[in-house]
């Protein structure tokens, strides 16, 4: 017997779904859009997403209004029995929290197709009660683009940070930082067969900074369909060996007690830790279908000759500081980057092997943290015992400009801040 | 089997539930009878897909390992249409949850990859679908989503030991409203669930209680047939937090209500409701105390002696303002009957 | 007369040892109020301090629930649940055929709500030590209206474990009524019942057999969980919620002279949907039972829904 019960497999089949498909791109392009529109064009490409459920906050907003307008404009209508139905549909709820509730029905319902929203900053705490069930859950098919934005609300600010993400590190999905249009239209396609993956069946939460990224256009290829279908379907199994609704007889989200309790948290963190070798196998496929690397676990930058003085960033940001350290380097200062992509499960001991021969990490804080910033004590720990000093900066909080001049304060400041410091940099100025 | 065609009710009887006994409900709980009848009237031959807040009667059947009370008979189905399964999310939204699923099984039929329909089932508590969830209810409603909601109404937050809920019956004792010298137990008034309901748009609203069998299934095969959303509140009585004898679960739902407390209902959007098992006429009504004797819960004003309700000296006045509560509920769901969504 | 084993607890007590029970029963027993009285009645006592809580689940009544208390002389810094007590109370028999109550216990203090005599309880369970018993669901229905054991088991605890007097008990007592707002009258039956009850506690020092041991479970580790709890149906089948009725009650059917009209009225409101039928030509159904000895929780609303009373309750246990 089925520890999860039965399936009826035959009366579910996808390939009229899959055939229904219309495509957006016939052949590989090169267009000029914003980041939620470079999100927005991938979620509409995938044949196994026929709902976009979604509830409007700034700056994830365009994600769900350029859906609607391609899906309103009847950009996916076919014929039914001399009935024009639209294979893909827009779901708009009545608050965030219902949009997570929905997502959770729907991906239950059918464990082989993918359900997408879009959220930002107190969206995504409206949220939380679902987003925390549902990591644990097993519904890998369920995304959440996490257009990063500043929280709470004293006092308001709709601009890019990254708070919202590390406030829910612990929600049990797979958060991945993308910055540039290109990262964000590839991440998109290739996470959801990690979180697929019946090794690891874990929710996933793309993100990128709102407004800097979010807003901000550039030109990226987009790839034809049919070969994201391929590149999908590949990795994506046809059944998932868990029975959905529909096609189960199925008991989920039981309750337990303490005598049980852990073994579903022991077992949950069991399957997390599958993620970073599911992830680097799909990123190898990704890369033959489309010749682009796929997800990395961070991008190391000028780190052949182990520099002793390392800065840890993370977003759109982290390109400045790529022109900086590249300028200060032809000045024979021997500065290296790392950028943080994968933030959970975070990538410790790579990111370890990879900074072990550094005397200083400068790791540059976007979200506000009540001690030396939630990404310095990551790292910190990531290199824990290793004689390496970890010193944290404080910048680009709320979406505010990190210039150049800052970021050359903050490389001046790698050799006179005393271990475990932490600054908050703004304008070239230390506070 | 007879020629004579029996009354609804016995036939649905027969009908094989997708509720299980072995759940931890209270002896004599009355959600469990809902479960039961509401479970039978789901053997229809369509796929039935439930969906759960979290309350008593959730922490108490879905619990694992060996307390999953759910499954069309005792056997694993072997035909689709008789096979189930459940969800449970979190506590307020039953009802979202449950459009999540109707929508994708919509859009899978109609696309042709889904071969046979579903139907969907969403319930709560009173506080999971009125008091934190009223607006999952009321924006499911308000979308037309055809699911139907059940709502099972004990007046309070029983999974939790028995907390004030929007509900309750005036004066009543709730574990945050207990009552005292100074505060004589819940100083409000029960909000009024089924007009919201109706208001929001429900293509049918029922409230019943399957201590009447008859309407008990009419109620529900009318909701399971409904293109749009239909809502089942179910009056239910609570021997724990009543604190009442085993054996008289029925009997209070009845008497719920006679006395008007809890009068059954239905209406079906553009057609005339009505309202059954209670009095229109207040004289010939079943007098509240009827219903407030045997519970414990109401001890603080009324003693049952010899098998009689007696009112406790000196709190007249609040049972006089619980039967006028009782008696304006009668009324404004007699006009209820008739009224309609623009 | 103290017993030697009693003697040897109070004795490491008064060393700084801190002192364990246990207490198992059903939900609805009144065990949590039982280890609430003799709390308070220790903590008015002054010498000891006390520690008292329960196994959290969200049973309901009728499920089998645990409490715990901790006694000891300074602070009790040890906040562990109690595997191996030195005493350790049954408030509803159905529990310990169920569950070995008195598992972590080789040689103990044992207080147990039964009709035995101490004796012929200790041999039931298999328990070496001290065993003290006393009818609870008798006295409670005589005193209480109602087959209730806390008050009795109370009772049989003050015997078993002398740290307080009989007064510290009854104030406790009658301070946990007026925290529950319970009336006068009830109070005062509370009381009435205690004093009976401590009247008729039996007690025995059992040698046992070495055999009788009671082991401590063992974690059975979590492999296999299946992958967010997601899970078949149909596993409380294996929850035989016919424990749940009153000890010593159970239902049965009766229909010698066939009358039943097939009204279905028992079927559609008995809460377990365990009645029995079969077709009948001329009546649509005809009922022949109900599944009594697995999940018949003894409700009684078939007894009260037949209109040709062909339920009964009656004394007998489940076969
Ligand atoms: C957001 C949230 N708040 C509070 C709770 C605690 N809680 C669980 S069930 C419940 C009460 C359920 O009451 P109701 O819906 O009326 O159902 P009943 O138990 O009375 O059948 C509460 C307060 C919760 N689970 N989630
Ligand atoms: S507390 Fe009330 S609602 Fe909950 S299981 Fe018991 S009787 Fe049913
Ligand atoms: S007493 Fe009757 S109604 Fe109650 S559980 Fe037993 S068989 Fe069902
Ligand atoms: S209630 Fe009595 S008469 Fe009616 S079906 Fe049941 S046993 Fe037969």
């Amino acid at each position: 017997m089925n520890p999860y019960g039965s399936i009826f497999p035959e009366v579910l089949d996808l390939e009229p779904l899959r055939k229904k498909h219309i495509p957006l791109y016939r052949r590989q392009e090169r267009i000029q859009m914003d980041g939620n529109g470079a999100a927005a064009i991938a979620s509409l490409q995938f044949w196994r997403a026929p709902i976009y459920a979604g509830f409007p906050i700034t700056p994830s907003t365009k994600w769900l209004e350029m859906i609607s307008t391609y899906i309103n404009a009847g950009r996916f209508v076919v014929e039914e029995n001399g009935r024009k139905v639209s294979a893909k549909r827009v779901k708009l709820l009545e608050a965030e929290h219902a949009v997570a509730d929905y997502l959770v029905g729907a991906a239950a319902a059918c464990r082989e197709l993918i359900f997408m929203t879009a959220t930002s900053s107190v969206g995504l705490d409206h949220m939380t009660e679902t987003t925390r069930s549902l990591g644990a859950s097993g519904l890998g098919n369920v995304v959440l683009i996490n257009v990063y934005r500043a929280t709470a609300n004293y006092p308001l600010c709709i601009e890019g940070d990254p708070s919202d993400a590390f406030a829910h590190r612990d929600d049990g999905w797979i958060q991945v930082v993308c910055r540039g249009k290109q990262q964000i239209y590839d991440t998109l396609i290739q996470l959801p067969v990690v979180g697929m993956d019946p090794r690891v069946l874990i929710p996933t939460m793309p993100g990128y900074y709102g407004i800097k990224d979010s807003h901000r256009s550039e030109p990226f290829f987009v790839e034809p369909d049919s070969k994201i279908h391929e590149f999908q379907d590949s990795l994506i199994p046809w059944r998932c060996p868990l029975p959905g609704l529909i096609v189960g007889e199925t008991a989920m989200g039981n309750c337990v007690t303490s005598a049980h309790f852990q073994g579903f948290k022991w077992e949950q963190k069991k399957r997390m830790d599958q993620v970073l070798s599911v992830l680097t196998a799909s990123s190898k496929k990704f890369e033959e279908v489309f010749g682009r690397p796929g997800i990395v676990p961070f991008e190391a930058y000028f780190m052949e000759d182990r520099p002793p003085r390392v800065l840890v960033a993370m977003g759109p940001d982290a390109g400045t500081a790529y022109e900086v350290i590249r300028r200060r380097r032809k000045e024979g200062e021997r500065l290296g980057l790392v950028v943080v992509r994968l933030l959970t499960p975070f990538p410790s001991s790579l990111l370890r092997e990879a900074l072990k021969s550094a005397g200083v990490i400068g790791v540059v804080n976007n979200a506000f943290h009540s001690e030396r910033g939630h990404l310095t004590a990551l790292v910190s720990e990531a290199v824990s015992g290793l004689p390496i000093q970890t010193t944290g900066f404080f910048a680009g909080l709320g979406g505010a400009d990190i210039s150049v001049r800052s970021w050359e304060k903050m490389i001046d400041l790698l050799s006179v801040l005393k271990p475990g410091e932490s600054r908050f940099v703004h304008e070239g100025e230390v506070l | 089997m007879s020629e004579k065609r029996l009354a609804p009710f016995m036939e649905m009887a027969q009908k094989e539930s997708c509720f299980r006994p072995g759940s931890t409900l209270c002896v004599d709980c009355m959600e469990s009878i809902a479960f039961q009848n509401v479970g039978r009237a789901t053997d229809n031959g369509i796929k039935t897909i439930y969906t759960m807040g979290t309350f008593c009667g959730e922490v108490s059947t879905l619990l694992w390992p060996t307390v999953v009370a759910w499954g069309r008979g005792d056997q694993e189905a072997t035909q689709f249409e008789k096979s189930f399964s459940i969800i449970h999310n979190v506590f307020e939204s039953a009802s979202t949850v449950a459009e999540g699923i109707r929508d994708t099984a919509d859009i899978l039929l109609e696309l042709g990859a889904l071969k046979k329909p579903i139907q969907v089932v969403a319930n709560s508590g009173d506080g999971g679908a009125l008091v934190i969830g009223l607006r999952s209810l009321l924006h499911t409603i308000h979308r037309r989503s055809r699911v139907t909601v059940v709502v099972l109404i004990n007046e309070f937050f029983a999974n939790t030991g028995f907390q004030y809920a929007v509900t309750a019956t005036p004066y009543s004792e709730t574990s945050t409203t207990p009552p005292g010298d100074f505060i004589p137990g819940n100083l409000e008034e029960p909000m009024n669930h089924v007009g919201l309901a109706l208001m929001a748009g429900a293509e049918f609203v029922a409230q019943v209680s399957p201590a009447f069998p008859k309407d008990f299934t009419e109620a529900c095969e009318r909701a399971l047939s409904c293109s749009e959303t239909a809502v089942i509140f179910v009056p239910s009585p609570c021997i724990a937090g009543w604190k009442f004898k085993e054996g008289r679960t029925i009997e209070l739902a009845k008497l719920a209500s006679e006395t008007g407390l809890f009068p059954t209902f239905l209406k079906e959007k553009g057609k005339a409701g009505s309202l059954r098992h209670v009095s229109l006429d207040s004289k010939q009504r079943t007098p509240i105390l009827r219903f407030l004797a045997p519970q414990r819960r109401f001890h603080h004003l009324v003693h049952e002696k010899n098998g009689e309700p007696a009112v406790v000296k000196g709190r007249e006045k609040e049972v006089a303002l619980i039967q006028d509560w009782a008696n304006r509920n009668v009324q404004t769901l007699q006009r209820l009957t008739a009224w309609d969504v623009a | 007369m103290m017993a030697s084993l009693q003697k040897e607890l109070v004795a490491q007590l008064k060393k700084g040892e801190a002192l364990d029970l246990r207490a198992d029963g059903k939900a609805g027993s009144g065990l949590v109020m039982t280890l609430q009285v003799f709390a308070e009645a220790v903590s008015l006592e002054g010498t000891y301090q006390v520690q008292e809580w329960p196994f959290f689940s969200s049973a309901r009544k009728g499920a089998n629930v645990r409490g715990f208390m901790r006694v000891g002389k300074g602070p009790l810094f040890m906040t562990c649940q109690v595997e191996s007590p030195h005493v350790a109370l049954l408030f509803t028999e159905k529990t310990g055929e169920e569950i070995d109550f008195a598992s972590g216990v080789s040689k103990g203090i044992f207080v147990l709500n039964t009709a035995y005599h101490a004796i012929e309880a200790a041999q039931k369970f298999r328990l070496r030590g001290e065993v003290f018993t006393v009818s609870g669901d008798r006295l409670g229905q005589e005193y209480l209206h109602h087959p209730i054991p806390n008050i009795s088991v109370l009772a049989a605890l003050h015997k078993a474990l002398p740290l307080v007097s009989v007064q510290q008990v009854v104030q406790a007592l009658k301070h946990n009524g007026e925290k529950r707002r319970l009336p006068l009258k009830a109070i005062q039956a509370n009381q009435d019942c205690l004093l009976a009850s401590l009247k008729e506690v039996s007690s025995a020092v059992v040698q046992g057999e070495e055999a009788w041991e009671h082991p401590l479970p063992s974690f059975a580790g979590y492999e296999g969980y299946p992958i967010g709890a997601q899970s078949a149906l149909r596993s409380s089948l294996q929850n035989l919620t016919a424990n749940y009725a009153r000890t010593g009650r159970r239902l049965v059917f009766q229909d010698p002279q066939d009358r039943c009209t097939g009204c279905s009225l028992c079927i559609v409101n008995c809460p377990e949907g365990i009645i029995q039928f079969v077709p009948d030509e001329k009546r649509g159904i005809r009922v022949t039972g109900a599944d009594v000895n697995h999940f018949c929780k003894l409700c009684r609303e078939c007894i009260e829904a037949c209109p040709l009373d062909l339920f009964e309750e009656v004394e007998g246990a489940l076969v």
